[in-house]
């Protein structure tokens, strides 16, 4: 069967409770792994008061759907949801969650880490950081990689 | 011959170019990455062409992708999702 996967890219703060209620019941499924992305006051031991999340949209969620897709077929997924946020976000709020549901737990678990890693390093998001101090930065992910097709690097 | 192509920016280099996007003038075929060393001597981009990922038409390119009449450009600095 098809694996199920669910790409959004939402404006409003993300419940987590009700992305937990949206993952299928798969009677063939046995493992469930989530991940949540929390936004911290402190990065590089600078005080953060907020940040922005800005999205190149189309590309943002056809590459995120790859990844998915790959995530699923490799590591035998039935489900696999990527939900990130845009906009504005307080310390505190969830930036990102990733689900996956899987026959066994040892796929659940790489399949999960395998999403959140590639979506840091290969989708069109950027993080401005807020500082207590009033100044601000468009931060980096240090795996932020040039052109490369989906690998199983880093497993 | 001129192609008119349309550039978004994202992220810092919004900030910098002071404006989320803008349609230029090119030369048929001209390398997308040409495209960005002039813009980036323009507005000032700190960020060299390996440190970039180049996208036309909402699909990842290269920097020699020649461009054409109507391409929607888009030079993406270095990511921080998640």
């Amino acid at each position: 069967m098809e694996p199920l996967i669910d790409c959004r890219i939402l404006e409003t703060r993300l419940d987590v409770l009700q992305l937990r209620l949206d993952v299928p019941s798969l009677p063939d499924c046995g493992g469930y792994v989530a991940f949540e992305g929390w936004v911290r006051n402190i990065n590089h031991g600078r005080a953060v008061t907020r940040l922005d999340y800005e999205v190149y949209d189309a590309l943002a969620l056809k590459e995120l759907r790859r990844i998915c897709e790959f995530a699923a077929d490799r590591f035998k997924l039935g489900f696999v949801g990527a939900v990130h946020r845009k906009g504005q976000l307080a310390v505190g709020d969830a930036a990102v969650v990733v689900q996956v549901l899987s026959r066994h737990r040892r796929e659940a678990f790489e399949g999960c880490r395998y999403v959140i890693d590639q979506l840091k390093a290969r989708v069109p998001i950027w993080k401005k950081e807020f500082y207590e101090d009033g100044s601000a930065v468009w931060t980096q992910c240090h795996e932020h990689t040039s052109p490369a097709p989906l690998t199983l690097d880093g497993l | 011959m001129k192609a008119t192509v349309s550039i978004r920016y994202f992220a810092l280099l919004r900030d910098l170019a002071g404006k989320s996007g803008e349609d230029i003038e090119v030369l048929q075929g001209e390398p997308a990455s040409r495209v960005y060393m002039a813009l980036a001597a323009k507005y000032g981009f700190p960020l060299g062409l390996t440190d970039i990922r180049v996208a036309v038409n909402d699909d990842f390119s290269t920097g020699d992708h020649p461009l054409k009449d109507g391409d929607t450009l888009v030079f993406i600095p270095p990511v921080a999702g998640g």
